[in-house]
């Protein structure tokens, strides 16, 4: 049991790693603010995962609690979504809500790096304290923080996916677009209700729902980039084209 | 001496399609997902409110 809170959150930090990986060598290639922030969020996913893994393997420390709890608790989803607001929305309100999830960001770091811990409260409840719970905090006013950045980042990075999918599928154009964001939104929403079958007391829910998200998205990226049948044989003609030009 | 109409393709037949799977396949998905977010939705307001079993 123990060894299954070690090797899913660390899975999920190297699978998140190999993503961002993939995300941000695209983002030096055609630029683009989403393809960073989807990076920077992938790195976030990566740190929480970490942070997992670590408690499975060695047990309580206040940092690696503090740094799951900012970077895999908070923001983690709000900065995925962010880039997927640079994709779809207007500039100017992308530029305006980046601003105040920078700053929502900075605030929530200072009040968790500040926040009174006590690991003895994370088997209160139903939870089992196999997995880190944010029960540990117990300074009121910052656990509170956390259902405003994942209710944005549901919304923007859920909600934009399948919002670009019905699209797609209304033109009947770009297959690969349709099922990639389909399944980035299905592995979106996975750590989510891993967390809410957490709350409830099931076994590695959260942990499962993290490694199963990271993986949805990973192949949804990786379809959504990647064009099928006709359009991938204009793509590698236009490629030969632009070589021999 | 054959019609304008046949001669032309059909508006019908000039509408992108999908293959068959992915026609009937994606609406139900989208539909599956958006339901998703709609709970999500519910159960992260109830977090916020403190009605969510270990929310306290």
């Amino acid at each position: 049991m123990r060894a299954t809170n070690i090797w899913l959150p660390w899975t999920s930090s190297l699978l998140s790693v190999v993503f961002a990986g993939f995300v941000l060598r695209r983002y030096t290639r055609r630029k683009g603010l989403h393809l960073l922030l989807w990076g920077i969020g992938m790195i976030m996913y990566a740190v929480g995962g970490a942070c997992e893994g670590y408690y499975g393997a060695f047990g309580w420390q206040p940092l690696v609690f503090r740094l799951w709890y900012l970077f895999g608790a908070i923001l983690v989803a709000a900065w995925l979504g962010q880039g997927t607001v640079y994709l779809l929305a207007r500039r100017r309100w992308a530029h305006v809500l980046m601003i105040l999830l920078l700053a929502g960001s900075l605030y929530g770091a200072a009040r968790v790096f500040t926040a009174q811990l006590e690991p003895a409260q994370m088997t209160s409840s139903v939870h089992t304290g196999s997995e880190l719970s944010g029960h540990a905090i117990v300074t009121p006013g910052v656990r509170v923080l956390t259902p405003f950045f994942n209710l944005y980042g549901t919304v923007t990075l859920v909600g934009g996916a399948v919002w670009s999918a019905w699209i797609f599928w209304r033109k009947r154009i770009l297959l690969h677009r349709t099922i990639g964001n389909i399944l980035i939104a299905a592995g979106a929403i996975l750590p989510a209700f891993g967390g809410t079958f957490s709350r409830m007391g099931v076994p590695h829910a959260l942990y499962l729902g993290e490694l199963l998200g990271a993986l949805l998205m990973f192949v949804g990226f990786l379809r959504a980039t990647t064009p099928m049948g006709e359009q991938r044989e204009r793509a590698r003609a236009g490629r030969a084209r632009d070589a021999r030009t | 001496m054959p019609s304008t109409r046949e001669e032309r393709p059909t508006k019908e037949k000039r509408e992108r399609r999908y293959p068959p799977f992915w026609e009937r396949a994606v609406p139900v998905a989208v539909g599956i997902l958006a339901l998703a977010i709609v709970i999500m939705i519910v159960v992260i307001v109830a977090v916020a409110l403190g009605l969510f079993p270990g929310s306290g």
